[in-house]
């Protein structure tokens, strides 16, 4: 009897710490922040709330470390200056929302719900479109570092992304694949989103206009880990190179399973596809992509490497800073003409200052759509690193 | 007709993997009525903990295969008897069962996570097992046929084991009549961590297959469990068998058919065709079963005793 009683007294402590751990676990999982101050900005200093709506989970945390470090480093880096103008501080809220359109919608909710911040920081094309009438609504500047998808051009005046979209990319890339590489025939495979498809419809479109001919495409679910039957179907038409309108670790998969089918063809893809990890795997070898130049400053690259361990790897540790410091400048902008301290006050005085200092080096000046042109060059993979052939017009 | 053989052995290859962890999903059920959603925790624990071992501890893949199978089976009996067990005892079943299932798996993934990163994770199993070799016109990696030899060969030694063992005989009569069990001196515990111990093995290979093929992420096991339900209650719910045929004409299925479908729709496709067949076959592919199949259901002709199909609230593994 006692030997019973003590049995289960064990196990109703095991069911409670694992009902305790569950309930931590999540929380840690949706990347809940112990942000401790709500509201917009206060007037003459106190703080600013930006909320980064990123992937911290799920097929794009790969993605989601270069963005957090970029923006965080932004922060701590304006911070450290005594804040915006001298006198308010900006607290970075980090929510979880996996580069997917619910997640990321309950990722804003939840930021909004507990800040009211005026600027949103976020990735995923799906995910922006389906924050754009919430942040409409709720009068939050919407900033985009790393999604392409052509959808976001223009698609709210809210909305501004330091990245260029995938046409851009596909413009300079399909004429160069039929007039410098002699390609005729090409296959598609994307991924069945709206960043997917758009690579693939502006791909169609731009090959064809140089002449070159799309005889295949087929899509892949997002998240999917085998893909060996579609790239069966696009080797059966045989096509001269096979355009990859995919990203993160799917982009990994196909680039592998395309070589494990012994298909031999040439790869090619949007800087999407260049990943540091992809570049560095002997599959890539040879693959043609456009790149986006990220040769930051050495003062920038021993900063990041001092706090993050190792450089800055990717573009998005660049195109994510300069999110911050943008929404950053468009407060001080914002504050100093009195233009208010919502979104549209922030996205007026983007629009007012035109053109901003960039981690890249230079400056960015965002377009009538809100998307900054950056200069795109052509490379191929070569011994695990990216080779320019063709360089920014 | 390249094209069409490379799709059947692609098929085949997601079949193999679909039926590793829906035979294990099969018998559990079949035996304890458990809606073990945690088998993919299971899974995934298999695919993290061989990565585990050959990223943090440098120890080769194959050993760190093996031994990553014999922590998953510890997993799943540790769910087993730590975590159904008391709460069985205490009147929990059913949904509520299911609930604390699906909150182990989410503690097992999220505590991988943490650990190993929310990227995902590979093993290099050498370049020996990625190449590709050529078979005809069409290709498959070693890796890939090894993982169909693997089910067929994890898939025979289930069915030897609940055909011609005394363990098969004592899980089919737990899962047809529990209570007669108990009543004839039988160990119902006993037979349910068996379960739990194969079942759990059997998955565990899965994960270590994924993990050396395309890599671990959060929430792959999810997504193959989602199938591996499919299977077994295309199967008809308890039979192993089933769960495997069914498992293998799905993988077929899904890819086969983008020899006619755009590929976005051939997810869409298996569950159609799951629609229409179990409309049509309501208790699944095992009422076209042969004599010899083995049903871990009450209510399979040939099942070794009597029972009820619709288990009582009173179904535990514990003594009276």
């Amino acid at each position: 009897m006692r030997r019973g009683t003590r049995s289960g007294s064990w196990k109703r402590w095991l069911f409670a710490l694992i009902a305790t751990a569950s309930l931590i676990f999540v929380g840690a999982a949706c990347g809940d922040d112990d942000g401790d101050s709500g509201g917009g900005g206060d007037e003459g200093g106190g703080t600013v709330t930006f909320a980064a709506l990123l992937p911290l989970t799920g097929p794009n945390a790969a993605y989601g470390e270069f963005q957090v470090n970029g923006a965080q480093m932004a922060v701590d880096e304006i911070n450290a200056e005594g804040g915006i103008g001298g006198n308010t501080k900006i607290e970075l809220v980090i929510e979880d929302s996996q580069a997917a359109p619910e997640e990321t919608v309950t990722a804003f909710n939840r930021a909004y719900g507990e800040h009211e911040m005026p600027v949103a920081i976020s990735v995923g094309s799906s995910s922006i479109l389906a924050l754009v009438p919430l942040a409409e609504q709720r009068k939050v500047m919407l900033l985009n570092g790393g999604s392409q998808g052509d959808e976001l051009g223009g698609a709210s005046d809210l909305l501004f992304s330091t990245i260029h979209l995938i046409r851009n990319e596909v413009a300079a890339l399909a004429p160069y694949l039929v007039e410098e590489g002699g390609f005729k025939r090409a296959a598609i495979l994307y991924i069945d989103d709206d960043l997917g498809r758009a690579g693939k419809e502006d791909f169609e479109r731009d090959f064809a206009a140089a002449g070159g001919e799309v005889v295949a495409s087929a899509a892949h679910e997002p998240g999917g880990t085998d893909f060996r039957s579609q790239l069966a179907n696009l080797r059966d038409a045989d096509p001269d190179v096979l355009f990859l309108s995919t990203y993160g670790e799917d982009a990994h998969i196909a680039v592998n399973q395309t070589r494990q089918l012994g298909w031999d063809v040439q790869l090619v893809g949007p800087s999407l596809v260049a990943l540091p990890n992809i570049i560095r795997d002997k599959d890539a070898e040879g693959m043609i992509t456009t790149p986006v130049q990220f040769d930051p400053p050495e003062e920038f690259v021993a900063e990041y490497e001092e706090r993050y361990g190792g450089p800055p790897e990717h573009p998005f540790v660049g195109t994510y800073y300069d999110a911050v410091k943008v929404a950053a400048e468009a407060w001080a902008y914002a504050q100093e003409n009195d233009l208010g301290e919502d979104g549209p006050a922030l996205a007026e005085a983007v629009r007012q200052i035109g053109t901003f200092e960039t981690a890249f080096g230079g400056e960015i000046t965002f377009d009538e759509d809100g998307v900054a042109a950056r200069p795109i060059s052509i490379a191929v993979v070569e011994n695990g690193k990216t080779k320019v052939v063709q360089e920014a017009e | 007709m390249t094209l069409f053989w490379q799709l059947v052995l692609n098929g085949l290859v997601a079949g193999a993997l679909y039926a590793l962890v829906a035979v294990g999903f099969a018998l559990i059920f079949g035996c304890t009525r458990h809606f073990h959603i945690a088998h993919a925790g299971v899974l995934a624990t298999g695919g993290y903990l061989c990565f585990a071992l050959v990223d943090r501890a440098g120890l080769p893949i194959l050993l760190a295969g093996a031994l990553a199978i014999a922590a998953s089976t510890l997993l799943g009996v540790v769910i087993l008897r730590g975590v159904y067990r008391p709460l069985e005892r205490r009147g929990g079943e059913g949904f509520v069962l299911f609930l604390v299932s699906l909150g182990a798996l989410i503690l097992i993934e999220n505590t991988f996570t943490l650990w190993l990163g929310a990227s995902s994770v590979t093993v290099d199993p050498g370049e020996a097992l990625k190449d590709p070799i050529r078979i005809g016109s069409v290709s498959l990696t070693a890796m890939q046929i090894g993982l169909i030899v693997v089910s067929f060969a994890a898939f025979a030694a289930l069915m030897a084991i609940l055909v011609r063992t005394s363990l098969g005989k004592d899980i089919r009569a737990l899962a047809a009549n529990p209570e007669l069990v108990r009543i004839l001196g039988g160990r119902p515990d006993r037979i349910q961590t068996a379960v739990y111990a194969l079942a759990s093995a059997i998955v565990a290979l899965a994960g270590v297959y994924q993990v050396a093929d395309t890599g671990m992420q959060p929430g792959v096991g999810t997504n193959l469990i989602i199938f591996a339900f499919v299977a077994v209650i295309l199967g008809g719910i308890g039979s192993v068998g089933g769960a495997f045929a069914a498992a293998m004409l799905l993988g077929l299925l899904q890819n086969v058919s983008q020899l006619v479908i755009p590929s976005e729709w051939s997810t869409s496709v298996v569950f159609v065709m799951f629609l229409a067949l179990i409309t049509l076959l309501p208790s699944g592919l095992a009422t076209l079963k042969s004599r010899r199949a083995v049903v871990l259901s009450a209510t399979a002709p040939d099942a070794s005793l009597p029972g009820d199909a619709l288990r009582p609230a009173t179904h535990s593994g514990e003594q009276a």
